[in-house]
């Protein structure tokens, strides 16, 4: 089922107006380049945010692309101008994965035995008390629910497809009639050490990128933008089979897909759809279609439909 | 409110855990009120804030030990299910995990990769872009991402529809539940299988809930008891095949909630906790139940609140429901929790009767419900609430009900 976007945010390689990153993405600019943050690395070009977020208290549990789900989370909410009642207001967030913050980690494992003998008095009982809060998947949830004081329902979604699992739960949310709006927020970054690792050692093509997206979410409102979602996976070590992929878009009735954005962005992971959202919605004339497909590791698939109203 | 929509009912159940490879297995222990919790073996546990769990012996070859788990209880619910195979694309998995962690022994060499030096507190990317490369397989994204064992579920059974991966913390597998009962009611597949896995039996999961303060120090999970002191980690899997065809044991009521409250406290007045309760109560068209499955950790805060919200959820028709929780015996499944607690309540339904309580000797008088102590108490069942409460306050409920 497709439903109805009345409020967005993003963060993207390309910056955070929208204008100014469709306008990249229509003249064919690539944001990948040699970066500081992946020298020494096999996979070395890539596509990442340049600005840092914003100051915040939350700053205590949430480390920088958490603050970035946060952020857009606040603006796309902001500007959607709801009048649904706190308690109808849902919440669902996509995130790739957890990450080992090593920085918390390090002073706890210098000492560690590879048996794990003894392995709290050698150190683990020094890792941070928030270790296991900047870990929890689902903080940037709880915390955005916290500060916009959003009561209803909804969930985080995990993996390379969390963006478009958490839109596809929001619709049915909607759909069942257990809320009246929803905010979706995704967030990853593909630029992590042991992604780049990873990737490296896969000798991926594609530029591993990230980024945060944010949608407001209501069943109508006439002459807004529409989305729907699907997803998908097979459990290949890798990428999708053709099969799957071809089943997801015909889960949202695809015909091609466009692969601009990702081109140009690089792979943002669990945040692609949200933002293949946003940049199809700036790119459609009145009264036509678009979509984004998006595939990644393990066996993973999704697509998105967006249709701009006549 | 009565909706026209799509029924959902449960065809198989099953289970991996610390008293047995199987649900029938697991049950009769539980039904006999047998703990799984033992001291900690598989690791040195010495002088960690709790010494205590309920663990699956492990497999020291296994580097993610998640897939596991969700296959043998998929391979048992889907078993029991005996559904013809239905077509791909209705077809999907939904299942609460969180991402998988590598071995002890992985997480160290990937830190040692990362120092410079052999007293460096800080990383060195260059160092770590060379050294960690002998990592890559055991951090590949078919290990450790949180969609690797829905994906491999979904290439097993042939499931070409939605396959989601809830990671809600302690909530992740009932949440899992309510979204495949929504995917089958708004008509976009026909079969889910659903369910959730917890594997955080391990030296790091164990020092970060530890450094938080939320593990008993004393290593008893007793919920509800007046000596409760925190909570004990356990592991396992618990899957459901849900379907349209009429069953037994219908699905009948989901229900979700935000606190919008603390990072890690419940809210004090267990508001959103009731709205949860109340919504799946609703959605089910029912007001009393006859058995709850609580979320019932054992931590001082958590069981006091969720017993005040169930009186407030069930009002004069509370003393028809027998309270219990798995987490005595099994201890906290974290991203499986909620799908065992399903298990629970489905067991109340087929088995006229509610498991017990491990570990509950001493009810604290704040948690004055009726509870089950000892071994399962023999009652027929028509309608069973199981809730699961997250870090965060993310709440999901659900409502399975007698079809017969």
């Amino acid at each position: 089922m497709t439903v109805a976007i009345v409020g967005q945010a993003w963060r993207t390689p390309f910056g955070r107006d929208l204008a100014e990153v469709v306008a990249k993405i229509r003249a064919g600019d690539r944001a990948g380049h040699a970066s500081p943050r992946a020298a020494g690395y096999a996979c070395s070009i890539v596509a990442p945010i340049a600005e840092e977020p914003a100051k915040s208290r939350q700053s205590r549990f949430l480390r920088r692309m958490g603050l970035f789900g946060l952020e857009v989370a606040k603006e796309a909410f902001a500007g959607a101008s709801l009048d649904a009642h706190p308690d109808r207001i849902g919440l669902f967030a996509g995130v790739g994965g957890l990450r080992a913050h090593w920085d918390d980690m390090l002073k706890g494992l210098e000492h560690q035995s590879p048996d794990g003998e003894n392995a709290w008095e050698r150190g683990l009982r020094d890792v941070h008390p928030y270790w296991m809060l900047r870990h929890l998947s689902n903080n940037v949830h709880a915390l955005a629910a916290m500060e916009l004081g959003l009561r209803g329902e909804g969930a985080t979604y995990g993996g390379a497809t969390g963006g478009a699992q958490a839109i596809a739960a929001a619709a049915r949310a909607l759909g069942d009639g257990a809320i009246d709006a929803a905010l979706v927020v995704a967030y990853d970054s593909l630029l992590e050490p042991e992604t780049l690792v990873e990737l490296g050692a896969k000798q991926v093509t594609f530029v591993p990128g990230e980024a945060a997206g944010a949608l407001v979410l209501v069943r109508d409102r006439p002459g807004a933008l529409r989305v729907a979602a699907a997803d998908g996976g097979d459990g290949e070590r890798g990428e999708p089979s053709q099969a799957a992929i071809d089943r997801v878009m015909r889960a949202v009735n695809a015909t091609s897909p466009d692969t601009s954005i990702t081109n140009a962005l690089g792979q943002l992971g669990a945040a692609t759809s949200v933002v293949q959202t946003i940049a199809l919605g700036a790119m459609l004339s009145p009264d036509s279609v678009a979509f984004g497909v998006s595939t990644g590791a393990p066996g993973l698939v999704a697509a998105v439909r967006v249709e701009r109203p006549g | 409110m009565t909706r026209d929509r799509r029924r959902v009912f449960v065809h198989g159940v099953g289970a991996y855990s610390p008293l047995g490879t199987t649900w029938p297995a697991t049950v009769e222990r539980l039904a006999a009120g047998e703990s799984g919790i033992r001291p900690i073996t598989a690791f040195d546990a010495t002088g960690f804030p709790c010494t205590h769990a309920a663990a699956i012996p492990r497999d020291t070859a296994d580097e993610d030990r998640r897939l596991g788990f969700a296959r043998q209880a998929a391979r048992e619910a889907w078993a029991m299910a005996a559904l013809a195979q239905p077509a791909p694309e209705r077809f999907g998995v939904f299942l609460g995990a969180e991402s998988g962690r590598g071995q002890f022994s992985t997480v160290l060499g990937l830190a040692n990769a990362a120092r410079g030096d052999s007293t460096a507190r800080t990383f060195d990317h260059a160092r770590f872009g060379r050294e960690a490369r002998g990592f890559a397989d055991r951090i590949d994204a078919s290990v450790i991402s949180p969609s690797a064992v829905a994906s491999s579920l979904a290439g097993d059974y042939r499931a070409g529809g939605p396959v989601e991966t809830i990671s809600l913390a302690c909530a992740s597998g009932s949440a899992a539940i309510v979204e495949a009962a929504r995917a089958i009611r708004t008509g976009e597949i026909e079969v889910a299988l659903c369910g959730g896995v917890g594997s955080d039996v391990d030296p790091l999961m164990l020092a970060g809930f530890g450094l938080l303060g939320v593990l008993s120090p004393r290593g008893v999970s007793c919920p509800f008891d007046a000596q409760r002191d925190g909570f004990i980690i356990g592991e396992g899997a618990a899957m459901l095949v849900l379907s349209t065809e009429p069953s037994p044991v219908e699905l009948a009521g989901i229900g979700r909630s935000l606190d919008a409250h603390h990072l890690t406290a419940p809210d004090p007045e267990g508001d959103g906790a009731y709205r949860a309760m109340t919504a799946a109560l609703r959605d089910a068209g029912e007001t009393g139940v006859d058995y709850v499955q609580a979320h019932g950790t054992s931590t001082p805060l958590n069981d006091a609140i969720e017993v005040a919200a169930i009186k407030r959820a069930l009002g004069a028709q509370l003393d028809r429901a027998h309270v219990s929780s798995s987490k005595g015996a099994l201890g906290h499944w974290v991203a499986g929790a909620g799908a065992l607690g399903a298990l629970y309540a489905y067991d109340a339904i087929t088995q006229g009767r509610v498991l017990p309580t491990a570990g509950l000797r001493d009810p604290d008088p704040r948690c004055n419900v009726n509870h089950v102590i000892g071994t399962a108490l023999a009652k027929p069942v028509r309608v069973a609430l199981a809730n699961a409460f997250a870090f965060g306050g993310a709440n999901s409920c659900l409502v399975l009900r007698s079809a017969r």
